[in-house]
This record gives C-alpha cells, structure tokens and sequence, in this order.
C-alpha cells in the first residue's frame, strides 16, 4: 500500500508506505547493494543518485479509492532518491577529498532544480542519516531526497516564522542571528567568508550545529561557485569534529533546509544545514521520546555554549 | 474606491455587507472576502472607482488588480468578469465555487501585488498542476521531458492511443463535454478548452485545465492555465504578469525569448530548451526590475530590466569546470541519474 492519509487533528498529510518495511539492514560490504557491482550499481560511478526501491513516494503511485469526507486520502506523488556520495564503502563525509564533496554540492543543486520542476513536487528535503542509531540501513556514504508532494509540517513552521519575523521587523531572522552570533563569537564553532557553523542559541540536541550562509540565499541553486566550495569545506569540517569529539564516528541527521520554491513568500527564507545527532555524551543517547515527539518542546541537556567550546577545540587535521 | 457598493474604507472596520454575504479571512496587512456562489444570482457589481485615480492594469485580461494610494484590491476566480468604463470604472462578476476578493495595504505597487498572490495562496490555499510546456505535435522529434506536454489538435483516436501507450503526456483542445468525458476515460490529463465550468474539477479531478481565452480574474483559483497573448502588453506589465506563474501558468505562443522563459511563462508550440527556474523579482527602482534566476548551467544568475527604456542587461555567473550527467532507466522504470567530472 502507496498513499497519503490526512490526519485532522494536525492538519498533516501522513505518508503510508508498505514498501519501506522491505529495506535491508545493514548489509556487509561483501553485499552492499550501492558498491560497484551490487546489486543498484553494477557499473562504474563515482556520483550517484537513483530513486529507492522501497519508495515512500513514486512519480507514478497508485490510485487511491475514493476518499470520504473525514477520511481523506490522495496519491504518493513523488520521488524518494538514494545519493551515493562515492564509490569507496569505507569513506564517509568527514574523511572524503574536499573535491568529491564539492562535486555531491553539485549534485545536490542539480536535483533539487529537476525534482522542483516536476508540477507534483512541492518540497525538495536532502537529508543523510549517519549511524545506526538513527536508523541508517547502509553503512555506504550516501544520503536521500524526498521530493514531498506537500509541504511537511515543521517546514510550513519554518517559513512562517520567517514571515512573521519579516512583518515585525522587515529582516530574516537567519540574516539577524548570523550578524549577532559573529560578533558575540561564543557559539561559533567555524567561519569563512561566505559561512558561519555554529551551535544555535536555540539548539534542540546537545551537539547540534547549524550552517548559516552569510548573505540571504533561499537555496543551493542561488550559491556561487566559490560560496559552493566554502560550503564544502564546512560540511567536512563539521562532520570531522563530530568524529573527533569521541574519536569515534559520530551518528547525526544533517538536513538541507531549503525555500519552498513554489511558494511566493519563498523569498523570504534563508537556506541552512542542520545537524542534528542524538549522543549526549560517549555513550549516551539523547531519545525523541515522548516530550520532544509529542509536543515537539525540547529538552536539551547540554548548554549550547559548552558545546560550541567542546566542537572548537575538538582538534581536526588540515584541508 | 468602492467595494461592493460601499466605501472600501468601511470594510476595513469590519462592516457586513447587506446585499452579498460573504466570508472574511482577516489577515495582518487586509482582508480575503470569499463570495459564495450560492448566495448570489447573477451578475454582482464588485468594484467601482475612478479610472484617474485608480492603477491598474492597461491590457483588460490581467486587469485583476486596482491600486488606488495604499490599497489594492484584487479579484480570484469570478466567472465572466465585465468592465463598463464611463465616467466611473465598473466591474461586475457571477461568483463561482471560490470567488475571492482581496484587499490590502502596504506601500509600494511590486510588494502588494506579491502579497495579492502570497495571500491567495498561502490562505486560500491555491494549488495546481502545472504543466510547463505545451510543444505542437509535430515538432515532436523525440520523447518529450516529464513537464512537457505534446498538444495535438482534432487528433485521431488511435495516434491518441499510440502517444499515451507511449507515456507521453498528451494534451488536447476540447470544444464540448463529450470529448472531454471520452478522452479523460482513454488516459488524456490535460485539456486546453474555451468554457470550464466548477464541477469540471469533480468530474475529472486528475485533470489540468487550460482556459484558451479569457482574464486572470477568472482563471486564477480555476484553472491551471491560461493561453495569453503578450504583444499588446507593455514591458512592465509582462514582468509584473509573471508574479502570477506560481499559481498560475500563463502560456504564451511568442517565439522564444529568453526574457518569458526566466519570468516563467509556459510555452506553447516551441520546445523549452532551457531549465530556467526560482524567479525572484526585486524592484530597484520605479519601472527598474532586477530578476534572479538560476541559468541552463545550474549558476545564479540575474537580468535587470529597465521598463522604461526596455533595455535588459544579463548577467550570468562564471563558466566553470561542472558535472555531467547521464540518465539510465533501469528495466524495473526507476531512474538512475550518473555524474561525472567535466562538462563544458
């Protein structure tokens, strides 16, 4: 079974998708399905992406029957792409030639253009799942896109704020933030010229960290080449600090927040990458248990400060 | 200004209207009036004002909106919208199933009429299909992308058959309701006609909808499309139009120009050959637009339109070394999309 349900009591479209329950779980090398000659990819390649055997969103769904009035349903329009950032199993972000990341930017530019021109795609989400403890089916470096046929909840959340920001003081709350945290210096972990990495004030996971664009740019589309470079070389930074705080490879969810482009207040918003991983300490995992995913309040048991001290010095070696 | 028979400025303290009832979504810088066809017969006179004062549109199908000082009022999905123009501007309408009436202030012409388009569908929720590009059959010289759609006129049933077998997206012109109904049932989705009616949206709901002649009062908030001749506009008018292609594509016949494609008109009868998309539009200065896009190279790129002289400048980021990219379909229909270093 394929399909949206919408759930009344939030105003939320629900994605049921039977196929999911039929991925592999981590698979050995020996029989990784995304390593030249698995099973995906038998040929050469050396960036890939390729829409999920076990979609949760198809270009060409199923009907839905007839929908009542309370029970309201339509088809799982869109597309579901796994991304494989390299050939080599054993790499991952941290450890990746500043090229080949650079060339997954690329990448992610050149999707979020074609699944945004599809008329059923309203939201492009590129997002990778680091570790099993974030449920992560294959250890091979890669991440996925959901080109959503509907805005999710925590994004119409988003560019609302932003429009409420906009009407109270004509500004982009990222745009506000950037220039304060720059100044105050005690939540940044890595700048460059065209970006800012930082523990928000406002963090919601103990080691959580943000990757701002200095000027306003809605999505990866609208980055130059060069702020395309620098944005590279924050992603291997970040990701190298996160190995280094534990020496050990760190879980996270990195997510693309990027415009709504279809929207006429897309302007409005500011792109940003997100990390968020759920270990609180060595060995401890901070859960979405039922606070955080009931009520969508956050308790964060790490003060952003210290976090961003731990992150600085957290040593990593040269570019 | 009056809006429904009465001085625009009453709405604003929350005044009823005695003749016509209507919804109000109050928002922060107006309102949204939802006029209900059921509650209304006939013609309704929406809006009177004088043509001295008032800014609006010069070409009748776009004129949608009316600026008079701060205010605009802007009008969505009437059905035979009329203009009387003596000494006093008139406009009348019949309300169909989602009739809206706009009002809002602000301070310069480019914001309201982003917030005209904003509201609508942001509160109202207008959302549709939206084919890009209608190419004529026989310039189909290979299988068209998946936003293009192959517009065939007085096709045979077989061709229809054999294009659709082939999963190409076929669009057709209908003049009546039988064919409609006939070629929905044999697979067609898209149908560019000359008279759509609601309950169009309930009998074929995986349809997209072209109206081939008429106004943006009429078409937004009804249908997916709608055919429009650009020569009589001016330069600023087909800038300012273009705000309307998130909820609506305006498809035009003119021969290619980069300028339509980066506003993000739909084509019809030529092929788009270029990826021009994320249209944002800055006013600079009066009648001095500045329009961000991102170019065929996948690279931010800008033109600055100056609608007083026409004259446009381009300028387009960097050449640089970039991926390429080949596309395999695999036997079981998945895509599988393959980047390489190098390119142009």
């Amino acid at each position: 079974m394929l399909e949206l349900r919408y759930n009344p009591l939030t105003d939320e479209w629900i994605i049921v998708s039977a196929e999911t329950q039929k991925r592999p779980v981590q698979p050995s090398q020996q029989s990784c399905p995304i390593c030249v000659g698995g099973v995906e990819l038998p040929e050469e390649y050396d960036l890939v992406t390729f829409e999920n055997r076990f979609p949760a969103l198809k270009r060409n769904p199923p009907e839905v029957s007839a929908e009542s009035e309370i029970f309201q349903k339509k088809p799982s329009f869109g597309v579901c792409e796994v991304v494989v950032y390299t050939s080599n199993h054993d790499v991952a972000l941290p450890g990746m030639p500043l090229k080949q990341i650079e060339k997954l930017i690329e990448m992610w530019v050149d999707r979020t253009i074609e699944l945004f021109s599809h008329d059923f795609v309203e939201y492009v989400f590129i997002f990778e799942n680091r570790g099993k403890e974030v449920g992560a089916s294959l250890s091979h470096p890669h991440g996925q896109i959901y080109a959503f046929p509907f805005l999710p909840k925590r994004i119409e959340a988003k560019i609302e704020a932003f429009s409420k920001w906009h009407s109270t003081r004509g500004s982009c709350p990222i745009c506000d933030v950037v220039r304060q945290e720059i100044e105050l210096r005690e939540r940044v972990v890595f700048e460059t010229d065209s970006f800012v990495s930082l523990v928000p004030f406002y963090a919601r996971f103990p080691f959580e960290v943000h990757i701002y664009p200095k000027r306003h740019v809605t999505s990866l589309p609208e980055l130059t080449v060069e702020e395309r470079k620098e944005l590279a070389k924050h992603l291997k930074i970040i990701t190298a600090k996160y190995d280094a705080l534990y020496q050990q490879e760190f879980p996270y969810m990195m997510m693309f927040f990027q415009a709504p482009l279809k929207r006429l207040d897309a302007e409005l918003f500011h792109l940003h990458v997100e990390f968020n991983p759920p270990k609180r300490d060595r060995d401890k995992i901070k859960w979405m248990a039922s606070v955080e995913t009931g009520t969508w309040a956050f308790i964060n048991p790490m003060i952003p400060e210290q976090a961003a001290e731990m992150l600085r010095r957290a040593e990593v070696s040269e570019l | 200004m009056e809006l429904l028979g009465q001085k625009l400025s009453e709405f604003f303290q929350k005044v009823p209207h005695s003749n016509v009832t209507v919804e109000r979504i109050d928002l922060r810088n107006g309102f949204i009036l939802r006029l209900s066809a059921s509650h209304v017969e006939g013609h309704v006179e929406l809006l009177r004002c004088d043509p001295a004062s008032v800014w609006s549109f010069a070409y009748e199908p776009l004129r949608n909106v009316f600026v008079e000082n701060d205010t605009l009022v802007g009008l969505a999905g009437f059905e035979d919208i009329r203009f009387g123009q003596e000494k006093q501007f008139v406009v009348s309408a019949k309300p169909s199933q989602g009739s809206f009436i706009v009002v809002l202030r602000g301070s310069n012409r480019l914001g309201l009429l982003r917030d005209f388009y904003r509201s609508l569908n942001v509160h109202v929720g207008f959302r549709f299909r939206v084919p890009k590009s209608l190419i004529n059959a026989e310039e189909l010289d290979q299988k068209p992308d998946q936003q293009t759609f192959v517009l065939l006129k007085d096709p045979s049933e077989n061709t229809l058959r054999h294009l659709l077998k082939k999963e190409i997206r076929v669009a057709v012109k209908v003049e009546d309701e039988r064919d409609l109904e006939h070629l929905y049932r044999i697979g067609v989705r898209c149908f560019v006609l000359k008279d759509f009616r609601d309950e169009h949206r309930q009998r074929y709901p995986q349809a997209c909808f072209i109206l081939e002649k008429g106004g943006l009062a009429t078409a937004l908030g009804r249908v997916d499309g709608l055919m429009m001749n650009i020569g009589p506009l001016s330069l600023e008018e087909i800038v300012l139009a273009s705000l309307t292609n998130r909820l609506l594509t305006l498809y035009t016949a003119e021969k290619y120009s980069k300028l339509l494609d980066v506003l993000g008109f739909g084509a019809v009868g030529w092929r788009r050959k270029t990826n021009f998309v994320f249209t944002t539009i800055r006013q600079e200065q009066e009648g001095v637009y500045e329009i961000r896009y991102v170019n065929e190279f996948n690279e931010p790129a800008r033109v600055r339109v100056d609608t007083m002289t026409g004259v446009t400048d381009w300028f387009d980021g960097s050449k640089v070394s970039r991926l390429e990219k080949k596309t395999l379909k695999r036997d079981d229909g998945r895509y599988f999309h393959f980047y390489t270093e190098g390119g142009c």
